[in-house]
């Protein structure tokens, strides 16, 4: 008997090539393995452990700048849409997203070493996790495969549950890592059973042959649409836990708290924009199939579920954020909001018109773009006051235009921004974002600008009582003398907000226009392929392994 | 319970895997009766046994025979008691160990027919699980008495200012 079909695979794994394009994943595993090394042979001084990390990240860096250029020129990038059975995806958009994930694992690590690193003592076990949720996430926006999907969520959530209740002596940590791990099993297990059902009722872990039979189904001319509806609603459970959209939010506030802020920080920033992308890649797969059946029309109910989850966790969390004391909290709420304003982003794509999708592709791009820079700088600076003060109140931000100017101009830059008052780079993801809705030109469209708008106004308040303590108050509280580097840090995020996003806006804008049309183009895939090709069978391999296994194969091998 | 409510998930699961080939209208109903027939068979088998087992045995009670059996000694307090934590490490290490095994399997079993293809990803694999073990096994986590290591480690754990960098 032929051996099991993977041996195809084996026999040509794609050594040259497609190993640099994962590349930056191998060193951060690689990384992973010299942090649990180092203690073996040099002891568990935090400063070589750091050192070795930081080695490690710029290393992947570099890697990535390469995978960059590598996909940019066309040769092997772009996602096509009806791509076959890929297990990863390496085009722009995940390109580009490493690069920005591992330019902010340096931050988040330079913010522990300001803050944390003289009194901890666990430095291996913190960066493992650290390393490993941030392995996971790049996995999470470079994958359309099911199976990845699953695996890469559960990659990023697991180290994430253990860096929230990373202090054992901290029952507040305990608490909001005992409630994220709770909260995140069973988003997990209704993902997993989703999934299940999915690949049940399609064949195939490819999402593009899932979507092309949820768009049958919505026709009618597939299988039950309750079924499927079901199916995807327990899908995408584990996509909007990620996310923290309405539903699946109440882990947020406690874990940010309790967490220490760079972790905080970390969670808020990168791993909300990894599970952000996932959902573009999902969406706009979703949409090139669909379009290219021409069954758009029918799959509008998918379209107003989003919005309404949307409508629904953007002003839950801008009411929830209204009377919060602790800023940690505050920016939790808040970022609770801003998941909602990117969720309406992905409502447009939803529409028969493939340019209504690309211009939300690329506002929805741009606005992860921009909100990874103003929630740094928002937390980098509550992190910086929380340090000198040893409290988040917001009584600690009182006076602080006086007691430290270079944190406080900043704040109001990157808060105004979160508000989304104009000459900020806030404004202009959500004026894009209101572009893209109203090119729309639907029902949908105006509600969910009308909704935008509203929340807009109710947002101001709670973000300008911070402005107005830190400018128009103050009752005499002793300077700060924050670090230069967490400075610099802070400043730097303002300016790219204030004047830089402003003035190359229009190039900005197309960038993003151009990432957004190369995910409908269908160019040359750079897809690792690590499914074997069985056409059509999908159980020929499970069998054929089952019976090899079983050293027989006169045994009639049912699968379950 | 916990089985059964398993069990239970999985035959949905498995129905919907078989009859996904023909999409035809037929497909929920037989998901239904199939469900209701795996449930029906679940509890009859469940009550017939414990049932003719009633029937059948003698009746003879003695408050021995209700007492909670201890390897033949008297039980001794309550089964409630906090566990120490270093059962949870070896749990940990356990199951890493034993997905590895479970791992090893089919690979071993395919290894002859691919030789070099076969040899060098387990091996990257087999360093990923036992560097760090080698790391845990050096920290002392694994030392049941804890040793020097150990020591060291947990009077740093409880120094006061491991409490005061609480979030």
């Amino acid at each position: 008997m032929n051996v099991i079909a993977a041996t195809d695979y084996w026999a040509n794994i794609p050594i040259g090539e497609h190993l640099w394009l994962v590349s930056p994943m191998i060193v951060l595993v690689c990384t992973m393995l010299a942090v649990v090394t180092c203690p073996i042979l040099l002891g568990r001084r935090t400063r070589t452990i750091t050192a070795v990390v930081a080695i490690g990240v710029t290393a992947a860096f570099v890697m990535a700048i390469r995978v960059a250029m590598q996909v940019a020129d066309g040769g092997t990038s772009g996602l096509s849409t009806v791509s076959g059975s890929g297990m990863l995806i390496i085009d722009n958009l995940s390109a580009g997203y490493q690069l920005l994930m591992l330019a902010f694992l340096g931050c988040v690590i330079g913010l522990w070493w300001i803050g944390s690193a003289a009194t901890e003592r666990d430095a291996p076990e913190f960066f493992v996790l650290l390393l490993g949720s941030a392995l996971g996430m790049v996995l999470m926006v470079s994958t359309s495969n099911l199976l990845m999907i699953v695996m890469a969520i559960e990659m990023a959530s697991l180290p994430s549950y253990a860096l929230v209740s990373f202090n054992k002596r901290d029952r507040a940590g305990a608490e909001g890592g005992l409630k994220y791990m709770i909260f995140g099993a069973i988003c997990a297990a209704i993902m997993l059973y989703g999934a299940s059902l999915l690949y049940g009722l399609a064949g195939s872990l490819n999402f593009a042959d899932i979507a092309k039979m949820v768009a049958l189904s919505f026709a009618g001319g597939g299988r039950d649409v309750v079924l499927v509806s079901v199916a995807l609603l327990c899908f995408f459970a584990g996509v909007a836990f990620k996310i923290s959209a309405v539903p699946f939010h109440f882990w947020c506030p406690d874990a940010f708290q309790a967490a220490k802020i760079e972790v905080t920080t970390w969670l808020s920033v990168v791993s909300k924009a990894a599970g952000l992308i996932l959902l573009v890649r999902l969406v706009a797969i979703f949409c090139g199939t669909v379009g290219a059946a021409g069954l758009m029309h029918t799959v509008e109910p998918i379209a107003w579920g989003i919005a309404i989850v949307a409508a629904i966790t953007c002003t839950l969390g801008n009411i929830a954020a209204y009377r919060q004391r602790s800023v940690k909290r505050l920016l939790a709420y808040s970022s609770i909001a801003h998941a909602g304003y990117m969720l309406m982003a992905t409502a447009v794509f939803i529409h028969p018109d493939v340019a209504g999708s690309e211009a939300g592709i690329s506002a929805l791009l741009a606005y992860v773009f921009i909100y990874l820079f103003m929630n740094l700088g928002a937390f980098g600076v509550t992190a910086m006051v929380y340090w000198a003060t040893g409290t988040d109140d917001i009584d600690a931000f009182t006076g602080l235009i006086r007691r430290a100017p270079a944190l406080a101009i900043p704040m109001i830059i990157c808060l105004m921004s979160l508000v989304g008052l104009p000459p900020f780079g806030g404004f202009l993801g959500k004026w894009w974002i209101w572009i893209a809705l109203g090119r729309l030109d639907s029902t949908l469209g105006w509600f969910l600008i009308m909704v935008m708008g509203l929340n807009t106004v109710v947002s101001l308040y709670y973000y300008l009582r911070i402005v107005v303590r830190m400018t128009l108050r103050d009752d005499g509280q002793a300077v700060l003398r924050p670090s230069f580097g967490g400075m610099a840090m802070v400043n730097v995020c303002a300016i790219v907000l204030f004047p830089v996003m402003f003035i190359f806006a229009n190039g900005f804008k197309s960038t993003a226009d151009h990432f957004a049309r190369r995910m409908f183009v269908p160019t040359a895939d750079a897809t690792v392929s690590a499914e074997p090709s069985v056409e059509g069978d999908h159980s020929a391999m499970a069998d054929a392994w089952v019976d090899d296994a079983a050293g027989h194969n006169d045994r009639d091998v049912k699968r379950p | 319970m916990g089985c059964v409510a398993l069990e239970t998930v999985l035959a949905v699961a498995a129905c919907v895997v078989q009859a996904s080939p023909a999409p035809h209208q037929g497909t929920n109903v037989e998901l239904v009766v199939g469900l209701v027939m795996f449930l029906l068979a679940g509890f009859l088998l469940a009550f017939v046994g414990l049932s003719v087992g009633r029937i059948a045995r003698p009746n003879m009670p003695h408050p021995e025979k209700a007492s909670t059996y201890e390897c033949g000694e008297p039980a001794i307090g309550d089964s409630w008691v906090q566990f120490d934590l270093r059962f949870y490490t070896v749990a940990l290490v356990f199951i890493v160990f034993d997905v590895e095994v479970a791992l090893l399997w089919p690979w071993a079993v395919v290894y002859r027919d691919m030789g070099g293809a076969a040899f060098w990803p387990f091996l990257v694999f087999f360093l990923l699980i036992a560097i760090p073990f080698l790391y845990e096994w050096k920290s002392g986590y694994l030392d049941w008495v804890r040793a020097s290591t150990g020591q060291r480690r947990e009077s740093v754990l409880d120094s006061p200012e491991d409490a005061e960098a609480s979030t």
